[in-house]
Parts: C-alpha cells; sequence; structure tokens
C-alpha cells in the first residue's frame, strides 16, 4: 500500500489514497498528510477508509480539539463528539434542506465565538444519487479582490447566526461577530470568512449597504471559479477547513438508499 | 406682489412668488434668492417669469459665476450662444423621445466632460398640456444618511461619468472622474457624487464589485425620501444646482402644442 497524493481539481483540493486511517500513523506521515490539507487551501479526500468512531476521534483530534456537534443530540451515544446522521432515501424525495443536509453555503459554526477548523466527514453509505459536497476556496475569493474592496472590507465585522437550521425561538439562539477578514493562524494566509447562510449584516452598516456588500460577497465566493463539487463514494473520509472554506451539502438524494455518515470538528485556534 | 418662499418637498427645494426677474434685481434681492437656494439644497422654483428675455436670462446666471458653452452646439438658441434651447411641436400621444431633447436618466448636467458644473437656470417658456415633469435628487441627503462605516468607505474613491450609454455624439469619449464624496465649494456639505445615468464605474473597482456598489450607490440616491418631482409651468424660472442634485426630466409630453425651454449652465 503506496501513499498518492494527487490534486483534486485546478485550483485547490487534494486527494489521498494507499493509507488506512485505523492503523498506526507516525509523526512524519501525519505532518505530510496534514501539510498537503494546507497547502491545498484545506480541502483533502481520503480514499477506502473503514472508520470506527474512535479512530475518527482520534484523527481528528491530531487537527486540533475537538468540539461538541451542534445540535449535540445528534452525537453518538458512547462518542458524543462524533455527530452522526443515518436516514432511508425514498426513490424520488423531495429535496432536503439544511435542518438535515447542510444546504447553504457555509463554515461550520460561525454562528459561535470559537470558529472551527477542519471538519472531518466520513461517509459509509450514500444513495446512488446525489448527495454531492461543493467546496469554495475563500483564499482565491479574497486573492481576486480589488486592493480598493479588499481595503474597504479590512476593518469590517459580521454577525453570523445559525439562520436556516434554529428550530426553536430566537432567544437563546447564538450569534458571534467575526471579522470579515481572518488570518488563517497555520498558513498565514488570508481568507473571507463570511458564511452567506449565516451571514446576516455587517457591524456599522445601514441595513441596505450592508445587504448590498452581502450579496455581492456571497455571489463572489461562490463563482465557479472558486469552486470545486465532490461526489462520495463510500470509504471517502474528507477533511475540509472551516477557516478559509466554505462548503454546500446537496440533499438530493435518489434512486433509494440509505445516507450514513459521521462527522467531527475541531477548533479553529 | 408679495415676495414669499415656501418649501417644495420634506427633503429639499424652496417656491419663491412674488418676483420679477425681467429688468435686473438689486444685489440684496440676489443674495436673498441665492441663499434661498443654496438653503433648500440647490432647488428654487421662481413662478411668473413670463417676461425674462434670453439677456436677462445670460445676465442673471452671470451673477453665479463663468457661463458654460452649451453642449451640442446645435441646441444654442440663434444670436445667444451661451443658451441651450430646445423646442418641438408635441403630438397628442407622441413616442418617446431622446435623452438630448429629454434629460431622461438621472444625471448631473456637465459630469461627464470634464468640469464640475454649478447653476443650471432654465427658463419654460411653452409647455403641453400633458406630461414633461422633472424630478430631482438631493445629494447631500444621500450622504448623510450614509452610515459613518460606508462615508469611511467611500471617501478614498472615484468614479467614471460618461454620457456614452444616452447621447450619440460622445460615444467613444472616456467620460470624466469625480470623487465619490465632494464638498460644496459654497456650504461646505458634502455630496454624494453619484448618478444612475452617467456613473458607469468605480476606479480601482472590478467590474463586479463595482456594478454591486454602483447598484446599491444609484438605488439610494433616488429613494423616495431623496427626491422631488416638479410640473413644469410657463413662466417657471429653476435652478438647480448640479454640484449636489441630479435630474432625469420625464419626456412624456403629450397633448398637443409645443414645448420651448432656454437653460444656461454656470462652472462649478
Amino acid at each position: 500500500m503506496s501513499l498518492e497524493i494527487k490534486r483534486l481539481a485546478g485550483s485547490f483540493g487534494v486527494e489521498v489514497s494507499g493509507i488506512d486511517l485505523n492503523g498506526e500513523i507516525g509523526a512524519n506521515l501525519f505532518r505530510t498528510i496534514h501539510q498537503a490539507w494546507l497547502d491545498h487551501d484545506g480541502v483533502m479526500v481520503v480514499r477506502d477508509q473503514r472508520l470506527t468512531p474512535a479512530s475518527q476521534l482520534a484523527f481528528a483530534s491530531r487537527f486540533g480539539t475537538v468540539r461538541t456537534p451542534d445540535p449535540p443530540e445528534f452525537g453518538l451515544p458512547d462518542y458524543p463528539m462524533v455527530y452522526s446522521s443515518a436516514f432511508d432515501v425514498a426513490d424520488a424525495p423531495k429535496l432536503l434542506d439544511f435542518t438535515q443536509t447542510g444546504a447553504a453555503w457555509h463554515s461550520d459554526y460561525a454562528y459561535e465565538t470559537e470558529w472551527a477548523g477542519a471538519s472531518l466527514l466520513y461517509v459509509r453509505a450514500m444513495p446512488p444519487k446525489g448527495g454531492d459536497i461543493l467546496f469554495a476556496d475563500l483564499y482565491a475569493a479574497y486573492d481576486a479582490l480589488s486592493a480598493s474592496m479588499r481595503a474597504f472590507l479590512a476593518p469590517l465585522k459580521a454577525v453570523q447566526r445559525p439562520v436556516p437550521i434554529r428550530r426553536h425561538d430566537d432567544e437563546g439562539d447564538p450569534a458571534a461577530v467575526h471579522p470579515m477578514v481572518r488570518t488563517h493562524p497555520e498558513t498565514g494566509r488570508q481568507a473571507l470568512y463570511v458564511s452567506p447562510g449565516f451571514t446576516t449584516e455587517i457591524v456599522g452598516l445601514a441595513p441596505a449597504e450592508s445587504e448590498a456588500l452581502l450579496k455581492f460577497l456571497a455571489a463572489h465566493c461562490t463563482q465557479p471559479q472558486f469552486v470545486l463539487r465532490h461526489h462520495w463514494v463510500p470509504g471517502d473520509l474528507v477533511v475540509w477547513d472551516n477557516r478559509c472554506n466554505l462548503h454546500y451539502a446537496l440533499g438530493d438524494y435518489s434512486g433509494g438508499g440509505r445516507v450514513d455518515f459521521q462527522r467531527v470538528a475541531v477548533n479553529g485556534g | 406682489m408679495t415676495f414669499t418662499i415656501s418649501p417644495l418637498s420634506g427633503a429639499f427645494g424652496a417656491e419663491v412668488r412674488g418676483v420679477d426677474l425681467a429688468h435686473g434685481i438689486g444685489d440684496n434681492l440676489f443674495q436673498t434668492l441665492k441663499q434661498t437656494w443654496l438653503d433648500h439644497d440647490g432647488i428654487l422654483v421662481v413662478r411668473d417669469q413670463h417676461r425674462m428675455t434670453p439677456v436677462q436670462h445670460v445676465d442673471l446666471a452671470s451673477r453665479f459665476g463663468a457661463l458654460i458653452d452649451p453642449d451640442p452646439p446645435d441646441h444654442r438658441l440663434p444670436g445667444h450662444p451661451l443658451v441651450y434651447r430646445v423646442s418641438y411641436p408635441v403630438a397628442e400621444t407622441p413616442k418617446p423621445r431622446d435623452f438630448v431633447d429629454t434629460g431622461n436618466a438621472w444625471h448631473a448636467d456637465y459630469a461627464d466632460a470634464g468640469t464640475w458644473s454649478g447653476v443650471s437656470i432654465l427658463h419654460v417658456i411653452e409647455m403641453p398640456p400633458k406630461g414633461g415633469d422633472i424630478f430631482f435628487a438631493d445629494l447631500y441627503a444621500a450622504y448623510d444618511a450614509l452610515s459613518p462605516a460606508m462615508q469611511q468607505m467611500l471617501a478614498p474613491l472615484a468614479a467614471v461619468h460618461s454620457s456614452a450609454a444616452h447621447v450619440k455624439h460622445r460615444d467613444g469619449k472616456p467620460g470624466s472622474v469625480h470623487p465619490i464624496v465632494r464638498t460644496h465649494p459654497e456650504t461646505g456639505r458634502k455630496i454624494l457624487f453619484v448618478s444612475p445615468g452617467f456613473t458607469t464605474a468605480i476606479v480601482g473597482l472590478s467590474s463586479k464589485e463595482s456594478h454591486a456598489l454602483l447598484g446599491f450607490l444609484n438605488d439610494h440616491v433616488t429613494q423616495p425620501a431623496f427626491i422631488l418631482r416638479h410640473r413644469w409651468i410657463a413662466g417657471d424660472l429653476v435652478f438647480w444646482d448640479n454640484r449636489c442634485n441630479l435630474h432625469n426630466a420625464m419626456g412624456d409630453y403629450a397633448g398637443g402644442g409645443r414645448v420651448t425651454f432656454h437653460r444656461v449652465s454656470v462652472c462649478g
């Protein structure tokens, strides 16, 4: 079994194969994989894994401090830090929304004060069609802004709320204020930190001003040249970086079968 | 004849009655009119000036500053080359006319031509029974309504103003660059200087960034609270200030008759 690392898409993303994450992963091997993940703007697909919740947790911990799933009820009884979701899919179901599948452009936990770093999602089962996940590269999106626009955004902060997934009242819902441009603590690069799905307003701007700027940024970050799409193969472990990408999990499953995945997320540092 | 000044709208503009400007006016009255015009954010309507001649019109305008040669040249009034004249018959239900004759896009006069113009004084000589209203927008109010954060963000930016989209003879000409935030030389107040009709791009931004920001700014300056609508009546002498207003003339004249007006513009 030899390690293979190759690009996923033209501009970002990396695919790793020939490794068994259940086994012993020495410091050098981990460093190689971790660096490949950072170098390819934080999207990595590791193929052909047979993970257990324990081994997924162990691997995730090497990226940072593991954090509680949101909502916590989705944590596994024996492994509360592992978010697990499994359900059957009808032959021709309705398009599932964000409450079940993350179908909105977002960065995990952006509505919390402590931002998230890596999210590691392991897929055990997927229906025959649908369920692809998309990633948007926020380093590239930031770099593509004009110098004037970057100067414009530099002092701004935005409010992020879990808008599409709150099933109860606004009271008690988390909301966090984060700078709109953030520096990645491991690469030193700057990226836009705006989740179209969660960002409700820019601090200090009038509502119409905020709306116009957010609308522009949402369209800007998700242009085709910044986006890659991944089709799940059962056994895939995908690691993304909530500090420099957005993701969008499509809920367009069809053809029967079952969805079964587990996710562990760590703090951003 | 009682001299009265009354406001035209909640935001800006004043109407003056009871003066006759046809024989020249003393300095005191001129200063009163000018100050009223400045205080009402650049819009002044003086009613019933039927007897004003082109010579008097030019004299009055000269008291504000140096005059601008009208463009296009074929619209200059014969014998009075500093007067821009529009005159044509109106059908019962006419087809829409172009920008040169109707100004039907939000703009400030001559913003595309390098000079920043100041007052424009328009004398209405005849109007058809229907249509032809003009809108004005208050660019002081538009600036004041921006959040301080947005005001700061716009402060270093400049935009290109070009009428090429509306005016064939200016096709191919590059337009001129103006700061987005300007200070009025006579009032010292700040102005948001963008116009849906003329502002084509923000310097230094990508075309999508520019389009997004201009989209917001254009909607912002022309929102209901910042605009007023004026119905022309023959005899009106209307003053507007191309430094702090935009205007947009409907050109939807109907019902026969004729539209004739004379305009003199002053440098900014």
